[in-house]
């Protein structure tokens, strides 16, 4: 990048120092996925949303590419700088502008931490409810970005069903607002359809979301099943019972040993799978409720039912889902996480599609996932040293990703497609639909500068001296649909 | 042969010469009392598409519709050459209880939806003001929503995907089947409340959810708008499952009782909390309402009465019957919730004559009101639109004029003032229709 670019970006951020050395840009180079790396030129920490649009400003002046980043917790390469440029790190931008408990929502900006939302509210007896995993560190601009989930999603949604108003740094440049405090806007949902838009669509630099009264009581069930075929058939059970509850989510037995060696929660080691099933409201029904479930487990085979006796126990048993990635670092330098989507009714059948492929490449892959909306959590266990298990890897998730299409299913529940997963979108879609699907990011992004080259395969379009992380250039591989993710991931 | 009649002939050796209205047989399908020159009733997905295709090429606009309940939502048009009726495409595709989702194409009867999900103790949590006639399709496009919004959402919370014919004819969809997804853009909530303009939808997919195991309405008697923000405030801290929370004046509880048979208490003001829960969980949700009521200092005492079974029902179906009163200009305002009660006062300082109707949905912030057309004048309904819309700018609300004599519409801003972000919605509305066939002029900003 051109001295003189870089002199007018200080100009803007002044007195946040720019960052541009090369072992600096190795934080930057990728995101919570971690098999594709490209480095941006230079990370900027603006502080209000003037700065924002003034380096989106100078960036279309100059035509360099740029990327808006929370706190790099993604898991499919959103925060990637796939063609270099500027990163615009908003993590500076972290303050609550407003509460407003008698209206339940919130004014914040970008960079505020998930959890820090709701702490922030907790004494007035409100929270935040989407829970990503990540919540102690990944940002509310992020889980915009991305539409991010989290275990609660199954009865309160995901977070586009919390998040009212935006304002947006559009990628010319120019500020907008979408929605707002009050809701049905007349015109179109531009809230609803920047939302998930992966940083494609503009940067927003705040946000109005809802927020929620806690519920009266939280009721934490864990119920252990000798198979996973049992838990599945319960879960089934449970939601056609009618019961919704908060949260409905299932470890195989490879996470359960993962996170009992990690947490010491009395787990049995020799289950086959286990439920962690939450209720919450009001306190009328809510023992009945309980009775039921526990029941529909016994229905199904279930080796014990446990409930958590207070908040502590509660707590713990949270604290094992929520760091269940984590843990699972104990069996493996490396492990690939995958976010498809089925049917919930299709979680026996997809599971015995894990099965086969785990025997079929020869590879552990351990399943921690929102049974109640059927998102799966595949992680798959590899060295990341030893090349020909990493093709292997790469080539089961491909096929785990098949299963979930195969069975009506989607790519991506949470963790959004990015880099990672844009080659397979014509497995779902169209050409014609990725083409509208174009079309609208055209009229956002018409330069194509803001988050290059993500979400969608682009139409035989090579953009000139873009590299990847090995430096070579990037020429679109996007044609050969099959072979193109394990492609991406070799480069890498 | 001028390029209409090329049109006509085209269209019907898509749809059939039954399927292709026109002249009187069209009349019912008129867009705010103007006629359109034909009306087109495609039996299936392709005929949709090419419907949609021969109107671009021979540069005629098209104004999709569905059951026609909502039809007066937008501004008047100047001229109507095709009306595209989905009401043929009435199929449930796909539903499968387990999974709780189900497809169905957009002409399908809202009603008839709901009574297949039912019969799976399942509801899809939309509840409009309808008729037998609204379809899903209309629903989805003009965003229409009801009390239950206040637990369940809009539609944006339940339609999970889509398919459409976008104005050249070419199909798409977006979204999904499955209840969680992030998989490419969400064009769905690009096209809920669009109105038609961007493109026609085919088919939808929702997200349904269980149906509550039993219902009971509390309603709540306030003497004057004082007591109208402690009530509510009250209502929404408490600890309980209400799904639905409405509050009415005076004139719209006296229409109430006087149209429909529903038996409603006179008072200033009512509100109308529906809890949701078997007669044991309902019964401790009453006495908590009844011991905050007790705990709050009021000008009067507010009185309570509860409904159950089918009287609770007639009321909830009279309600929704008394939003689409034919002869009234119906306004939909958007407030923040504690501006309600500050909206009611406001309103009432009118003293407007014959008195308004209104109706909140109080948790939400959304508040319908009905200005009775009676014999006034195309003239002072126009200066109680601007009394309303004073209101509603001095609190930071929107306004949408929903349904109005067509004299009357045709002077007033439908929709409002445009904000900042309407470059955007100018830009979308380009990509997607480029020549402007698709329901041209009635969206906000002339969309």
């Amino acid at each position: 990048m051109e001295p003189s670019v870089l002199q007018e970006l200080a100009a803007i951020v002044a007195p946040q120092p720019l960052l541009t050395q090369p072992e600096a840009m190795l934080v930057y180079e990728c995101d919570g996925h971690t098999l594709d790396k490209a480095p941006p030129d230079v990370v900027v920490f603006p502080t209000s949303t003037e700065q924002v649009a003034a380096v989106v400003k100078l960036a279309n002046r100059h035509d360099v590419p740029f990327v808006a980043r929370g706190a790099g917790t993604g898991l499919s390469g959103g925060a990637l700088a796939l063609e270099g440029g500027i990163v615009i790190e908003m993590c500076r931008m972290n303050k609550i502008l407003e509460i407003d408990y008698g209206n339940q929502r919130a004014v914040v900006q970008p960079g505020l931490v998930n959890l820090h939302l709701s702490l922030a509210v907790s004494d007035a007896g409100f929270y935040y409810a989407p829970d990503p995993s990540s919540q102690g560190s990944c940002t509310i601009g992020g889980n915009v970005a991305e539409n991010s989930g989290g275990p609660h999603t199954l009865k309160y949604g995901v977070t586009t069903n919390h998040v009212l108003g935006l304002e947006v740094v559009l990628p010319n440049g120019d500020l907008v607002h979408f929605g707002g405090a009050v809701l049905d806007t007349p015109g179109y949902d531009l809230t609803g359809l920047f939302v998930g838009s992966e940083g494609t669509f503009g940067i927003v630099t705040s946000v109005t979301v809802r927020i929620m009264r806690k519920p009266q009581v939280v009721k934490t069930l864990l119920a252990f099943f000798d198979t996973v075929e049992a838990a599945s058939n319960a879960v089934s059970g449970i939601i056609g019972a009618g019961i919704i509850p908060a949260a409905l989510e299932m470890m195989d037995n490879l996470t359960i040993q993962a996170v009992e060696a990690a947490i010491q929660a009395s787990l049995p080691l020799d289950a086959g799978a286990l439920l962690l099933i939450e209720l919450d409201g009001i306190e009328d029904g809510m023992e009945a409720d309980a009775q039921r479930i526990a029941d529909i487990c016994q229905q199904n085979d279930c080796q014990n039912v446990r409930v958590a006796q207070d908040d502590a126990e509660r707590a713990l048993l949270w604290k094992g889902r929520k760091e269940a990635f984590g843990a699972i670092g104990r069996l493996t330098p490396n492990y690939y996480t995958h976010d498809g989507v089925i049917p919930r009714t299709r979680l026996p059948e997809a599971l015995t599609r894990l099965q086969i492929i785990s025997h079929r490449y020869g590879l552990r892959i351990a399943n921690v996932f929102h049974a109640g909306d059927g998102n799966l959590h595949p992680l798959v266990l590899y060295d990341e040293r030893d090349g020909e298990e990493v093709e292997r890897v790469l080539k089961a998730g491909h096929d785990i990703l098949q299963a979930c299409v195969d069975l009506g299913g989607v790519l991506s529940g949470e963790h959004g497609i990015g880099l990672e997963k844009k080659n397979c979108m014509p497995w779902l879609f169209s050409e014609g639909d990725l083409d509208v699907m174009r079309r609208v990011r055209q009229v956002f992004n018409p330069q194509e500068l803001c988050n290059p080259n993500k979400v969608i395969p682009l139409r035989g379009r090579c953009r000139c001296g873009a590299v990847t992380g090995d430096g070579t250039p990037d020429h679109e591989t996007h044609e050969a649909v099959a072979t193109a993710m394990q492609d991406a991931h070799v480069r890498a | 042969m001028s390029a209409l009649d090329r049109l006509a002939t085209s269209l019907q050796s898509v749809v059939g010469e039954e399927h292709l209205l026109t002249d009187a047989a069209a009349a019912p399908y008129a867009v705010d009392d103007v006629l359109p020159s034909l009306v087109a009733l495609p039996g299936d997905e392709t005929q949709v598409a090419d419907v949609l295709r021969l109107a671009d090429e021979h540069a005629a606009t098209v104004f999709p519709r569905g059951g026609g309940s909502h039809v007066q939502l937008g501004a008047t048009p100047e001229r109507v050459d095709v009306v595209l009726s989905v009401e043929r495409l009435r199929r449930q595709l796909a539903y499968e209880p387990g999974d709780m989702t189900t497809t169905v194409q957009a002409g399908m009867p809202l009603s008839d939806l709901q009574g297949v999900l039912g019969a799976q103790g399942q509801f899809v949590a939309l509840d409009p003001p309808a008729t037998a006639a609204t379809t899903i399709g209309g629903v989805i496009a003009t965003n229409a929503s009801g009390p239950r919004r206040l637990l369940y959402g809009t539609a944006r919370d339940v339609v999970l995907g889509v398919s459409v014919v976008t104005a050249d004819g070419a199909r798409s969809k977006a979204g999904g089947r499955v209840v969680k997804n992030v998989t490419g853009y969400d064009l769905t909530k690009l096209y809920i409340g669009s109105l038609g303009t961007l493109g026609v939808v085919l088919e939808l997919t929702f997200k349904v959810h269980p149906l509550p195991p039993g219902e009971e309405t509390i309603g709540i008697a306030c003497a004057g708008h004082a007591d109208l923000l402690p009530v509510l405030n009250a209502l929404l801290r408490l600890p309980l499952r209400l799904n639905s929370l409405e509050l009415l004046n005076a004139a719209a509880l006296a229409a109430l009782q006087a149209g429909n048979g529903a038996t409603v208490p006179p008072a200033p003001y009512l509100f109308l909390a529906r809890l949701e829960g078997d007669a044991a969980v309902t019964a401790g949700q009453k006495q908590r309402i009844a011991e905050a009521l007790r705990g709050l200092s009021l000008s009067a005492p507010a009185t309570t009465q509860d409904w159950q079974s089918e009287d609770q029902q007639r009321l909830w179906s009279c309600l929704a019957t008394q939003a689409l009163l034919p002869d009234s200009v119906a306004a939909k305002i958007g407030l923040r919730i504690t501006d309600v009660a500050a909206f009611c006062a406001a309103i009432e300082a009118l003293l407007a004559d014959p008195p308004w109707l209104l109706h909140a949905h109080a948790g939400n912030g959304i508040v319908s009101v009905q200005i009775p057309v009676g014999k006034g004048s195309e003239e002072t309904l126009l200066a109680q639109i601007q009394a309303l819309d004073g209101c509603v700018e001095r609190l930071n609300g929107h306004r949408v004029i929903e349904r109005a004599p067509v004299a009357v519409k045709r002077r007033c801003e439908v929709w409002g003032p445009v904000g900042d972000n309407f470059v955007v919605m100018q830009a979308l509305k380009a990509s997607y229709d480029p020549r402007h066939r698709l329901n041209p002029g009635r969206f906000i900003g002339g969309l």
